[in-house]
């Protein structure tokens, strides 16, 4: 299958329900963002040592969570195209509390700043922390710009955004914990 | 057979099988109980290596899955269907796809290029409102199906870009592409177009909607 069509030449997209709209347009802007972050998750998991195998596997679970949610994103509220679509509740949103709580288990109380950084994985994570913070934003305005349903499909996307985030800060810490270099402590 | 529900893989066994024109085939599976699937849906086949993917065309409640398929000089699978003993099974998954009917928001426009017109005769068989269907061919023997589409729709327009005559084939034609249709004859408005076809139809025909119907919807099916 050839993947280019043409048909985004102009400047415009379809979305999954089938509207044309401009590839500058508040939905396009949220699910390019999101995106953006699933790519960032798939450096993190890239970069880390082989020997963990396990939370590669987690990282590729919340890639599927947020494919799912892009699909959401990409659908305007009733479309008839939802009924394809697995339903995003706040179940994705509870396991990523599960898995902060698990990782958080095994870190040292913090009391002070870190800086984003340290080993090559944890600074990827700190990346995609703040792409996912940005898609959260972009995903407000979204919410934000549209009367109608939008608000009630997004609920969930949006708490699941929010702890994603959370979970990424945590993950960085965690990265590196696991190269053994700890975190990077702002000195001031 | 037990029943299926969703998305499922199974050997459909060939009942039937008969040229819709020349180079197009029709061909009959037995559809197995409980299978069920959106009009615009497709099954994937799979032999060997090769994976064709067909619409069917067929109502879902009918006993058979029906395709069209056109016959290629020297394509495995098209070749394969033609020789094929009826009673044959094949490897098929599905039902796959979202090219559906997406409710009456806007009046609908089908545009169809050759046996691009499959899916829309899935949804003209489940009933259809307020349609016009462009289906485009070089030859009106490729205008198949035209006796389920024309009556189901309120505008039927055979579109044959290479005839230089509007009458002589038994109906009446626009002598044009579906492109040139959709440019200059379609009124201006709001629509939900479907596009099901060549990828360079489906581009151009997008430019033109881009262009002049910018408020409308747009789902794409490509054909290759």
């Amino acid at each position: 299958m050839k993947i280019y069509t043409g048909t985004g030449d102009r400047g415009k997209t379809s979305l999954f329900s089938g509207e044309r709209v401009s590839k500058s347009s508040f939905r396009i802007e949220a699910y390019g963002d999101l995106d953006e972050l699933n790519s960032v998750m798939g450096a993190v998991a890239a970069a880390l040592n082989t020997e963990h195998k396990e939370l590669k596997e987690e990282i590729q679970s919340v890639q599927g969570m947020l494919l799912n949610a892009g699909a959401w994103l990409a659908t305007t509220p009733d479309a008839a195209s939802a009924r394809f679509l697995k339903p995003f509740t706040k179940d994705p949103a509870k396991w990523l509390e599960a898995a902060i709580d698990r990782m958080n288990a095994s870190l040292p109380e913090l009391k002070q700043f870190i800086l984003p950084g340290g080993h090559l994985s944890a600074s990827l994570a700190h990346m995609a922390r703040t792409v996912c913070r940005r898609t959260e934003r972009r995903t407000i305005s979204l919410v934000e710009s549209e009367s109608g349903g939008a608000g009630d499909t997004m609920a969930p996307i949006l708490i699941f955004l929010n702890r994603l985030s959370d979970y990424l800060f945590v993950l960085a810490r965690y990265c590196n914990h696991l190269s053994g270099q700890g975190d990077l402590l702002w000195g001031a | 057979m037990g029943r299926l529900s969703g998305k499922a893989d199974f050997l459909a066994v060939l009942e039937d099988r008969r040229w819709l024109a020349p180079g197009i085939l029709e061909f009959r599976l037995r559809r197995p109980n409980g299978f069920t699937f959106i009009p615009g849906q497709f099954l994937r086949f799979t032999l060997d290596d090769v994976q064709r993917d067909y619409t069917m065309v067929s109502r879902p409640e009918a006993k058979t899955l029906d395709f069209c398929i056109a016959v290629v000089d020297g394509g495995r699978f098209s070749t394969e269907i033609q020789q094929a003993r009826i009673g044959s099974r094949f490897q098929v998954s599905g039902p796959l796809g979202h090219f559906i009917c997406q409710g009456a928001v806007n009046p609908a426009v089908f545009v169809a290029t050759g046996t691009g017109v499959a899916p829309f005769v899935a949804f003209c068989r489940s009933g259809v409102e307020r349609a016009i269907l462009l289906h485009g061919v070089r030859h009106p023997d490729g205008l198949i199906y035209r006796n389920v589409l024309a009556p189901a729709v309120q505008s039927y327009v055979a579109c044959i870009g290479t005839s230089s005559t509007t009458t002589g084939y038994g109906i009446e034609v626009y002598p044009n592409h579906v492109t040139d249709y959709l440019k200059s004859e379609l009124a201006p408005g709001i629509y939900d177009f479907y596009l099901c076809g060549r990828r360079d139809m489906i581009r151009d025909a997008t430019a033109i909607i881009d262009g002049q119907f910018g408020d409308s919807r747009l789902f794409i099916e490509n054909y290759g």
